[in-house]
């Protein structure tokens, strides 16, 4: 049985408690949370020991592991508390703000023999799951170029500022959806390592950006753009899209469908030449238990089976790096021209 | 408000299609969402449906229905026309949350005018009433069908799932219980983990009455821990079931889809939605004719 608190409990901290709860062989022990009407009901009701400080609560308690759902800028920091501590972490993307950090986390978390991973959640949805099959068994040919998206509607006109709205904080669509996006584009093709382009535009935040228009090049030579809008008033949720352009077909993706064009039929996968058009339903993929999406309940199985088995999971903080690295660049293209 | 104790029916039409939520395609959402752009097009959709021979109708506690309910209200046809609103509307809270932290998200929402109500859900969020918060929120929940037939109360999946997860069943049965007491109509939940919940409310809070609405279809969709295990459990027959997605989104043909519903017994009622009177009038008499 291991032993887990969650650190954090806003939106993300009590879905993943909830799944967490609900899973065999795990134990949630302890959570923390500064703000006291969350922490009381859930002490009330599920008798799990509530803290106001984390630290405290991994001074005290004997965990295996922790999931930290704090706000961005605090990553960081509750990283290096759990190392100091000897406890194995799950942290909400993004990973953190400075790619330097997330290398000393990377390089502390080694040396005390301790599990990290980050919660690129596009990972374990099934159907970029399939596209990342697809691709490595060269379906569409040599993949010469993508587009990326993703949109939402999280900020409107007159919307309260928060930290999410603040860079220096953490805040802005850059770090929050485009960190999603480039996350999905590096598990695909890799390491990002040249932008081309970039642009942070500003619509209705005061502190931060509301899209984020780049070209990016990675290091196995594919180049896509990726385009984020967390204004886009069209969406009832956050949407996320990639189409793959290769010399012998196309694929065209998000969560709930997938289109695949070929030149020539491709047996192992069951596809014609010319359109196919596949669904979520056609990918059954059920979970001990359910909350917002299997890929929810995928993401924490594969935190714990990869603490018990010593393996890497599949949403690597060395992966996580990668794309902290890529928003600095982004950043770095657009108000210093390199 | 209607004391109601009689069983539910056995085709419940859904509303998923007035607001464009498919789960196959975006270009589907969009034709839907223009269809049903006016107010009066869901009124008149309802209206097909009633004529057709349906009598119940399960949806969420959208703003939009303010205005259908208000065309129904006034039309007798619909006297006896079963409501079931299904609570809450998690984008509402979940976007005012987002942007103004829990308890701002809670308050705005408490019913009636600030003045009044804002001094009672200050002081249960002060005084931990949680109780006594959720009945306040129910309260304004309801007030979207004050006057309507309602036959039953149900809770979204998003929710149940939530309170199952956190192991929180005792509010389940507060929920249920508050529903039964203030309301005398059928409490009910709508959840993704069937198994677990018909445990909870038949073995643990030992409430039986409450029915539960959960996806049943031949291809196992969205049927957690597995498809096998929620057939089992269909089988005991613990609570009320409601079949929902049996046709998984367009993935089961019609006749396969039925015939598995068929096939299992302990199946009360099927929810199902479509946009077209043909296709909702051809639907219904597909399952009549395979509702024994």
């Amino acid at each position: 049985m291991m032993n887990i608190a969650v650190i954090g409990l806003g939106k993300m901290g009590i879905s993943h408690l909830s799944i967490l709860n609900a899973l065999p062989d795990v134990k949630v022990s302890a959570i923390a949370e500064t703000n006291r009407f969350v922490t009381r009901v859930l002490e009330k009701y599920t008798g799990i020991k509530a803290y106001s400080d984390y630290r405290k609560m991994l001074d005290r308690e004997a965990l295996d592991a922790v999931v930290i759902c704090l706000p961005n800028s605090l990553h960081y920091q509750a990283c290096i508390d759990s190392i100091e501590h000897k406890v194995s972490f799950f942290v909400e993307k993004p990973f953190t703000l400075d790619p330097n950090q997330s290398k000393e986390i990377i390089d502390k978390s080694r040396t005390n023999n301790l599990l990290g991973m980050v919660g690129y959640v596009n990972r374990y949805i099934k159907i970029f799951q399939i596209i990342k099959e697809m691709l490595e068994s060269d379906l569409i040919g040599e993949v010469y170029d993508y587009k990326a998206s993703m949109l939402g509607a999280v900020v409107h006109a007159g919307s309260k500022e928060t930290w999410r709205n603040s860079v220096s904080e953490g805040g802005g669509c850059l770090f929050d959806y485009g960190s999603h996006c480039i996350d999905l584009a590096i598990y695909l093709f890799g390491e990002i390592d040249k932008v081309l382009s970039s642009e942070l535009k500003m619509l209705f935040s005061k502190k931060c950006e509301d899209i984020v228009k780049a070209v990016v090049s990675h290091k196995s030579g594919v180049t896509g753009s990726i385009f984020v809008n967390w204004c886009d008033e069209s969406q009832r949720k956050a949407y996320n899209e990639i189409e793959i352009f290769g010399k012998k077909g196309k694929i065209i993706a998000n969560k709930q469908d997938l289109k695949v064009f070929l030149l020539n039929r491709s047996e192992i996968f069951g596809l014609e030449s010319g359109w196919n058009s596949k669904y979520v339903t056609n990918y059954i993929d059920n979970v001990p238990f359910y909350l917002r999406g299997e890929e929810f309940t995928k993401e924490l199985m594969d935190f714990i089976s990869s603490i018990n088995e010593a393996k890497k999971p599949l949403s690597s903080i060395e992966d996580a790096y990668l794309t902290d690295k890529t928003i600095k660049m982004l950043r770095d293209k657009t108000f210093n021209g390199n | 408000m209607a004391i109601n104790e009689e069983n539910m029916d056995k085709i419940i039409f859904g509303d998923n299609q007035f607001f464009g939520v498919n789960h196959m395609s975006l270009d589907k959402t969009i034709v839907e969402s223009q269809r049903f752009a006016k107010d009066e097009a869901i009124y008149k959709t309802l209206s097909d449906v009633h004529d057709i021979g349906i009598n119940s109708f399960m949806f969420t506690t959208h703003e939009r229905f303010e205005n259908v309910f208000r065309l129904m209200r006034k039309d007798q046809k619909f006297t006896n026309f079963h409501f079931i609103p299904c609570i809450p509307y998690a984008h509402k809270y979940a976007n005012a949350i987002t942007e103004l932290g829990i308890i701002g998200g809670i308050k705005k929402y408490i019913p009636g005018n600030l003045f009044l109500t804002g001094v009672k859900g200050a002081v249960s969020i002060i005084s931990n009433e949680y109780v006594e918060l959720m009945k306040m929120l129910i309260d304004s929940e309801m007030k979207l069908v004050e006057g309507l037939n309602v036959q039953a109360l149900f809770l979204q999946n998003i929710v149940t799932d939530l309170l199952i997860g956190l192991g929180m069943d005792q509010i389940l049965g507060e929920f249920a219980t508050y529903v039964k007491q203030k309301y005398k109509i059928l409490p009910g939940v709508i959840t993704m983990n069937f198994a677990k919940a018909t445990d909870i409310f038949s073995d643990k809070l030992h409430m039986p009455e409450v029915a539960i609405c959960t996806p049943i279809n031949k291809i196992g969709f969205r049927m957690n821990p597995s498809q096998k295990l929620v057939e089992e459990s269909i089988a005991l027959h613990k609570t009320p079931i409601i079949a929902m997605s049996i046709f998984a989104s367009g993935a089961v043909p019609y006749k396969d889809a039925i015939s598995y519903i068929a096939s299992l017994k302990g199946i009360d009622s099927i929810l199902f939605g479509a946009s077209s009177k043909q296709h909702i009038e051809e639907t219904y008499q597909l399952l009549n004719s395979n509702s024994n």
